[in-house]
């Protein structure tokens, strides 16, 4: 089988489908080379097993660069903003092109466009469904043309899961608004463009109409950026403080006051989207354990088989599941995809640190100097953020029960 | 992901099924000896052919595929039907459909198909494993092409009832399959008091009872065995369903502290965590239907990934359910016992999910 049909296996295509996957995988393979096995990257380069993406300020600039370099040759082809609206350079094609695209991409050894997501996944949709022409032209058509980096400016130390709680404030200033207050668990922040923040734009309204969604230029007076240091050692993440920052009136998304509907637009358009990635991550992570083990003549121990064994099941299940999920029209789908989606996968993430640490017992906490080894601590810790992340486990099953299964919410 | 077709039949068979298993039927077989109503069994085979659906058509069957077998069988599963169907029409009529030569396939299949004639597949001895290693039943040669079966058979799922018994045994230092009749001389049968005593179990005993051989090879056996628990995977499925619905039904009307207990995250997160094994479970039961239709080389591998996964989860959902309905759920007037058997007993059934986890190690060569 070659590695395009492998890629593809399970997927129908359509005639159309066939040639867009053809003209892609052609731009592709002009461009890129193929991703390497496991086997053969054994004990070359980072092991990359941090599972959010952990950076310094010096090569973050570069990987925030690398990423967008990639993005614009996409854009160039034809491949930058595929499901994208054709009046704002967009490709006009349905959602199911886009998917294609990123599964011919995964086959290849590319930039990691991790820097971009936000921006192309999340604040670019939001943009289209409720900004203004001159706002998708002006904000969201640059992030997919590799011109510019998005981040979102949601939660704050006072709302986690309870995202309307949101203080920052928002007051009404001669050329616009003014904003005050407080975000943090931002991605990208330190190289963003732009911010999507959700503030407080009437402090007398009831708490879910009181908000409103404003683009933020990340550069503009007032705007402090902080990383922060998470468990791991490492930093993901920033705090981002706006300290009277002025912003015109036209960065205002939607109508003044609907920023909950925005931003639960924003939050839908991310949990539909079911993607790969980390499904392919566990698959590159059962894989190097399986090596491990062998390696280190580890599948001897029946504790070991049972741990790795399990993880390979997981790893199974969880991706059948999501492909099953991605072959239902869209019609069948609850909203609740991605929640259930993100849960498999945090599970999977952490079973597959244990695992590790039962393959390598005290090599697991303390430093042995091997390639592939130590760092698989970092795998777990990182695990543990992973459940927290973009919506805890505890509020996505809740909306698993109340979605699909619709069980009465509370105080009813 | 399945066909428009596979959908209207769904529809059709749990229409077919809510008239003919409803709990009342399911509670009198259970306490049968035989487990199974004949009536019912004519109706499936003349009113939705169900019996014919693995047999090809040129020996009178519908020449269906291994998915909507699953299909029937997830629908079987969640209404609890007393019937050897997965004996007869599945197990024995896989083996006899993969394995035996045109002859026997000419003669048993038709009637299979028709309900007619019921048969069992007889695997596991004493010890109780699936396994064709090991076996000590013994085939020999007794003249005319005929063999003398000799050794005990545990754990034989409609044994008691069955017109003809397929019994796995060793010859000439192999594994074989040989065809016995379930009348033969020399042969004891003994229904055995079960768990789930919606599915019988059955001892045999094997005094040189003449038999003829189907098969002189094991491959095939084992490959029957790797399918038949695919669907059995299935099954588990529609089972695990049934109880998460029914737990969502209650946690939606039973009210305590003046709000229905589906309104707590305790109940809620443990419905969804039903919700979601489930929903994987079912994604790797008919990845093996598909496999297996599509004639995919990883058929037997998926098939343990499948019965290792959806016992796990069909048990848990069946233990959730118990919990959620609280002190109704413990007692035997309430349904959801018998599903909480039946998921333990068929966790165990063709390999305990232990034992499929080892197979899928030795598969991948580890």
């Amino acid at each position: 089988m070659t590695v395009e049909a492998r890629v593809l296996a399970g997927e129908t295509l359509s005639a159309e489908e066939r040639e867009f996957v053809a003209r892609a995988w052609e731009f592709l393979s002009g461009e890129r080379p193929l991703r390497h096995e496991v086997s053969e990257q054994w004990g070359v380069g980072d092991e990359d097993l941090a599972l959010f993406h952990e950076t310094t300020d010096e090569r973050e600039r570069a990987e925030a660069d690398a990423a967008l370099a990639w993005q614009k040759r996409r854009w160039e082809a034809g491949f930058g903003w595929i499901n994208g609206p054709v009046a704002y350079g967009g490709r006009g094609l349905p959602e199911r092109f886009d998917r294609l695209y990123r599964m011919l991409e995964g086959a290849f050894e590319i930039p990691d466009l991790n820097p971009l997501r936000i921006g192309t996944g999340t604040v670019g949709p939001a943009l289209v469904t409720y900004g203004s022409p001159e706002q998708i032209e002006r904000i969201a058509t640059p992030l997919y043309r590799g011109d510019s980096i998005a981040c979102q400016l949601f939660s704050e130390p006072a709302a986690g899961s309870d995202l309307a709680g949101v203080l920052t404030r928002g007051s009404r200033s001669a050329g616009g608004w003014v904003l005050d207050g407080q975000k943090v668990w931002t991605s990208n922040a330190p190289f963003a463009d732009w911010g999507m923040a959700l503030v407080r734009t009437d402090p007398d309204a009831s708490k879910h109409k009181g908000l409103t969604m404003i683009m933020v230029p990340m550069r503009a007076e007032g705007v402090e950026v902080r990383r922060l240091k998470q468990l791991t050692g490492g930093s993901s993440f920033a705090e981002v403080f706006l300290n009277g920052v002025e912003v015109p009136a036209g960065n205002v998304v939607g109508a003044e006051g609907e920023g909950w509907a925005v931003a639960m637009a924003t939050l839908a358009g991310e949990r539909k989207a079911v993607g790969n990635r980390s499904h392919e991550r566990i698959e590159r992570a059962v894989a190097l354990l399986r090596e491990l083990a062998e390696r280190q003549g580890r599948f001897d121990d029946p504790i070991v088989r049972d741990a790795w064994v399990r993880v390979y099941v997981r790893m199974v299940t969880t991706r059948l599941q999501q492909q099953k999920v991605q072959s239902l029209p869209e019609e069948k789908h609850s909203g609740a995809e991605r929640a259930m989606d993100k849960l498999f996968v945090a599970a999977a993430f952490r079973e597959i640190g244990e695992c590790a640490s039962v393959i390598l017992g005290p090599a697991f906490v303390a430093d042995t100097g091997d390639w592939g080894t130590f760092s698989w601590s970092r795998w777990l810790l990182g695990s543990l953020g992973y459940r927290i992340a973009g919506g805890t486990d505890e509020i996505l099953k809740t909306m698993l029960a109340e979605r699909v299964l619709r069980l009465p919410r509370a105080g009813k | 992901m399945l066909t428009t077709e596979q959908q209207d039949f769904r529809v059709t068979l749990r229409r077919f099924l809510a008239e003919v298993s409803p709990e009342s039927a399911v509670r009198a077989q259970m306490a049968t000896r035989d487990g199974f109503s004949p009536t019912v069994w004519k109706r499936m085979a003349t009113e939705l052919g169900l019996q014919a659906l693995l047999v090809p058509e040129e020996y009178g069957g519908l020449g269906l595929g291994l998915v909507d077998l699953q299909v029937v069988m997830e629908e079987m599963g969640r209404v609890l039907l007393c019937a050897p169907f997965l004996s007869s029409s599945v197990m024995a009529t896989l083996a006899i459909r993969e394995c035996a030569t045109a002859e026997a396939k000419g003669r048993l299949l038709p009637a299979l198909a028709d309900g007619e004639l019921t048969a069992a597949l007889a695997v596991s001895e004493r010890d109780g494993r699936w396994s064709l290693d090991g076996l000590s039943t013994t085939a020999e040669p007794a003249g005319d092409g005929l063999y003398g079966l000799t050794g005990e058979k545990w754990f034989v799922i409609d044994g008691h009832t069955a017109d003809v018994v397929l019994v796995a045994a060793r010859v000439d230092g192999g594994v074989g399959l040989f065809e016995t009749s379930g009348g033969a001389e020399g042969l004891v049968r003994e229904p055995l008091t079960t768990l789930d005593e919606t599915r019988k179990l059955a001892r045999l005993e094997l005094r040189g009872s003449p038999a003829r051989v189907l098969s002189a090879t094991r491959d095939g056996v084992a490959r029957v065995l790797q399918l038949v628990a695919g669907v059995v995977a299935a099954e588990q499925v529609g089972g695990a369903r049934r109880v998460l619905e029914m737990s969502v039904e209650y946690a939606t009307v039973r009210e305590q502290f003046g709000k229905p207990i589906g309104s707590f995250q305790a109940i809620k997160h443990k419905c969804a965590d039903m919700l979601m094994q489930i929903e994987a479970a079912e994604a790797a039961a008919y990845a093996v239907g598909r496999a297996a239709d599509q004639g995919s080389d990883d058929v037997e591998l998926l098939a343990s990934v499948a019965k290792s996964y959806c016992s796990d989860a069909y048990l848990f959902a069946a233990a959730e359910n118990i919990q959620i309905h609280g002190g109704i759920g413990f007692t035997w007037e309430h349904p959801a016992h018998l599903y909480y058997k039946r998921a333990k007993a068929s966790q165990l059934l063709l390999g305990s999910p232990g034992e499929h986890r080892e197979q899928i190690l030795s598969s991948l060569g580890i």
